[in-house]
């Protein structure tokens, strides 16, 4: 079933240049999705019109059988689609890090003492326990895009759209991320569109979509997203770092095999030669 | 200017019993003029309560023995910050946020107009063109526009032009790559080598990248819990296994590929970059099809 259906979808901030153009997909419940593109290729306005902070100026997005564009019904949908962005300093509203989390339960109406379940819960989740009582501004921005995370998965939210969330964290907090989204999406169903830069984030995605200029120039799976090499390079991407090296060994004459994506296939390839 | 730091220890809410928190634990370090320098480790290891001393918008403690950049000593309670700061350009993390001005020019001349207020018009506007021409933006085109209209890499660009615009002979930069794509990454790295070979003398950069840091650092310092784990060529870093993975960072891929292929009895001995890897691969490519 498609928890979100994206139907011929456009944007425009200043009615003269649409950032998103008439772009069409389907979210299926339990997917986990990865949408990249340069800066400026319209993902991050994408991300918010996941969930109705932008209603699009043409066309339709679909949350769980809602529009977005039902402004009575803005609750309904932000509950279902939880959105994690880049800064975490942007999001954090409560001098003490419990109070932020609750932030969003206390919003929605959530009963006192789940409230407290739910903060067990996602600071346990992001690892963050040791962190209830303290100041988010005291803490490092790795740290506070946490308990970002944590605030948003407090909403129990059935789609957890990150927008570019881990790229302020070292690489173990960002495999930590990495590891509770992936969690999150196989044990408990939860969808997952993760908006990013990261070749290794987009593959562990069941489909990928790339946007340029707002528009959807591919589609498929992380494999055959990236044998489109000379595409992904003419639309201001860069194919993961193996597949790079193993680029510049083919130019160096030495023939490693293609289509190689990641640093254990490349290490297959190097000792094949022998 | 050489920077000479001995036993520096930085303590948070030094005064209060429950808030204090040790950020800095016995730090001693050289960078020398000329480094390209990189400053690992894992979030709130104390990298950037490090970086910020060295243009004293954190001041020393007591207990700091030495930290001297250049002639400037930073354990003076008289240091002339200001001077000092016209030498040491700091560029933060998401630098574009701090864009202000409504021009690109009017942004760029602000830190001029700060620190040599006695420049004539001309002067300034000769300096503000240097300087955003040399991170690669076409002046002409660029100094009436607003910054806010511009892209997230020329944003960048634009707040680093408003940094060398000092001509400081030390550049700082926290995660400078963070947040960008990989094509804007690509270009801003060059744009680094650029400045380092021609604008400024020292680079020391923050950065959890450590592709990044192996492609282009000459030395680097491991941080771990505010102490200093160990300093070294990337080589020296990222070749001895347990510093690495005690510190809580990634291996580059070409340190690890090297590694793996070693238990695989393929032994190169590139000095980490993406280059030198691919020569030493090469030979050995060259060498067992000669054998055969």
């Amino acid at each position: 079933m498609s928890i979100i259906e994206v139907k011929n979808v456009s944007y425009t901030y200043d009615k003269t240049k649409f950032a998103v153009k008439n772009v069409s997909f389907d979210v299926k419940e339990g997917e986990y999705v990865a949408i990249i593109g340069h800066n400026g290729s319209g993902k991050s306005t994408l991300a918010k019109l996941f969930n109705a902070l932008f209603v699009p100026t043409n066309g339709e997005i679909i949350v769980d059988g809602i529009s977005t564009s039902q402004k009575d019904k803005l609750f309904e949908i932000r509950k279902k689609v939880g959105v994690v962005f880049q800064n975490p300093d942007n999001g954090i509203v409560a001098s003490i890090v419990e109070d932020d989390i609750a932030f969003g339960p206390e919003n929605i109406g959530v009963k006192r003492e789940e409230i407290g379940e739910r903060i067990d819960f996602a600071l346990k989740t992001v690892g963050m326990e040791k962190f209830r009582y303290s100041s988010p501004d005291r803490l490092s921005g790795g740290q506070k895009q946490r308990i970002a995370i944590a605030g948003v998965l407090a909403l129990k939210p059935k789609v957890i759209v990150l927008d570019e969330s881990t790229a302020m964290l070292d690489p173990k907090g960002r495999q930590e991320i990495l590891n509770v989204v992936k969690k999150l999406n196989k044990e408990q169903g939860v969808t997952v569109i993760a908006i990013t830069h990261y070749m290794d984030e987009v593959l562990n995605a069941d489909k990928v979509y790339v946007l340029d200029e707002g528009e959807i120039a591919l589609q498929g799976t992380p494999r055959e997203i990236f044998k489109e090499g000379a595409k992904i390079k003419s639309i201001g991407l860069e194919l993961p770092l193996a597949s790079f090296i193993a680029e510049k060994l083919r130019q160096a004459g030495v023939p490693v095999k293609d289509g190689i994506l990641d640093k254990e296939e490349l290490k297959g390839a190097i000792c094949e030669l022998k | 200017m050489r920077i000479e730091v001995e036993n520096l220890t930085f303590v948070y809410s030094e005064k209060s019993k429950s808030l204090q928190y040790k950020a800095l634990d016995d730090i001693s370090l050289t960078i020398e003029e000329g480094d390209f320098f990189g400053i690992v480790g894992e979030t709130g290891s104390g990298k950037s309560t490090f970086v910020q001393h060295i243009n004293g918008l954190i001041k020393t403690q007591k207990n700091c023995k030495k930290f001297t950049v250049g002639e400037f000593d930073l354990t003076d309670k008289k240091c002339d910050y200001k001077s000092l700061r016209s030498k040491v350009g700091m560029v933060f993390q998401y630098p574009e946020y701090q864009l202000f001005a409504e021009t690109v020019f009017e942004d760029v001349e602000f830190g001029l107009k700060n620190f040599f207020p006695n420049l004539t018009q001309e002067e300034r506007s000769e300096k503000v063109k240097q300087a955003i021409e040399t991170v690669g933006l076409d002046f002409e085109r660029v100094k009436n526009k607003s910054p806010f209209e511009m892209s997230g890499g020329q944003k960048r660009r634009v707040a680093i032009a408003g940094v060398i615009v000092t001509r400081p002979e030390v550049l700082v930069l926290d995660e400078p790559v963070a947040g960008l794509d990989p094509k804007g990454k690509l270009e801003f790295i060059k744009l680094l080598k650029r400045l380092h070979n021609d604008f400024v003398k020292t680079i020391i950069i923050v950065s959890h990248d450590m592709d990044l840091v192996a492609e282009n650092c000459n030395k680097i310092a491991v941080l771990k819990k505010g102490k200093i784990v160990e300093t070294g060529s990337p080589k020296e870093i990222f070749c001895q296994k347990n510093i690495v993975e005690n510190s809580g960072l990634d291996l580059p891929l070409t340190a690890y590929l090297q590694r793996e292929l070693e238990q695989n009895g393929i032994k190169l001995n590139s000095d980490l970059t993406v280059d030198n890897f691919v020569e030493e691969v090469k030979n050995y490519y060259c060498k067992i099809k000669g054998g055969k």
